[in-house]
């Protein structure tokens, strides 16, 4: 395996080429030098001006080959749970502001709690206490309003977001090659 | 004669991959022997380090199929070849670079131009 290989195969793993499109491409690499050197052919006929520039060849063959992952290609899976977390967020937020609101609009002014008057008999009825927690707090109006509208904001922004997020693919930019005819061209 | 100078590299790269694709269509061949047929018709500057990019995104486009075969006495080498696909673009772009070469021959073909000294 010659220098030049070897400085290719470094570029592609510094590209973040796969593993296995890498070696398979240094191995004809290095089996078409090793041909042309025993047919006494320069390398320059083989690599072109790319014998001078062995990681500017890597790149472009890396590139063309579509194996380069490029700033729309994803290197890791998309954070698909995010968008639904974010909204689950969003809606828990919702919920107590429409809570909070309820509480501070209607004047509610007991909390009802519940449970068994003789705790160690079951099977016995339960029954139903109130506790007074007195009237709202004075400034639990706009806290509630406050919420039940970051709330819904946030759920609506999500959503909308969500929506119109970009494709996952992006790495299709650069010239495609001849196209294929077809019927109707 | 070789291609060798001029401008006539540069048209030639319009058409490389229409090359390749023929090459291909005559015999499955492996990088190296592609760039040895070019050079065999004159056309070895054209190629150079042009052919692995060019038949990498051939092969990206599904216009070429490859297959691993071991070769005589060689370690196995990727070989390819054009695909339905390829062929119709081969049979288009061929189509194309006729029509080209007929218009340009139209225009250029009758110019005579005596160069003084």
């Amino acid at each position: 395996m010659n220098d030049f290989v070897e400085a290719c195969r470094r570029e592609w793993r510094r590209l973040g080429v796969p593993g296995p499109v890498a070696e398979e491409m240094a191995a004809d690499l290095a089996a078409d030098l090793d041909q042309a050197r025993e047919e006494g052919i320069p390398a320059e006929e083989v690599l072109g001006d790319g014998v001078f520039d062995p990681a500017g060849f890597a790149a472009t063959w890396a590139t063309a080959r579509g194996v380069v992952p490029g700033p729309g290609t994803e290197t890791r899976p998309r954070r698909r749970w995010l968008p639904l977390a974010s909204l689950a967020s969003f809606a828990v937020v919702t919920l107590v502001g429409v809570a909070l609101a309820v509480l501070a609009f209607h004047g509610a002014s007991v909390v009802a709690s519940v449970h068994p008057s003789s705790p160690g008999l079951p099977g016995r009825p339960f029954h139903g206490f109130t506790r007074n927690v007195g009237p709202p707090a004075p400034g639990l109006r706009p806290f509630a309003v406050t919420l039940l509208l970051v709330g819904l904001l946030g759920m609506g922004a999500t959503a909308f977001l969500w929506v119109r997020r970009p494709s996952s693919r992006g790495d299709d930019q650069d010239w495609p090659g001849p196209r294929p005819a077809g019927p109707g061209h | 004669m070789a291609v060798t100078e001029g401008r006539q590299p540069q048209l030639l790269r319009g058409v490389l991959d229409l090359c390749l694709l023929a090459i291909l269509d005559e015999e499955e061949t492996y990088g190296y022997e592609l760039t040895r047929q070019l050079r065999d018709r004159g056309l070895s500057m054209v190629g150079g380090g042009s052919i692995y990019p060019l038949l990498g995104r051939l092969e990206r486009n599904g216009l070429v199929v490859t297959r691993r075969l071991a070769g005589e006495g060689g370690p196995p080498r990727k070989y390819y070849s054009p695909s339905a696909e390829g062929r119709r673009a081969l049979a288009k772009g061929v189509a194309e670079w006729r029509a080209t070469r007929d218009a340009v021959d139209g225009l250029l073909g009758h110019v005579t131009v005596e160069v003084g000294g």
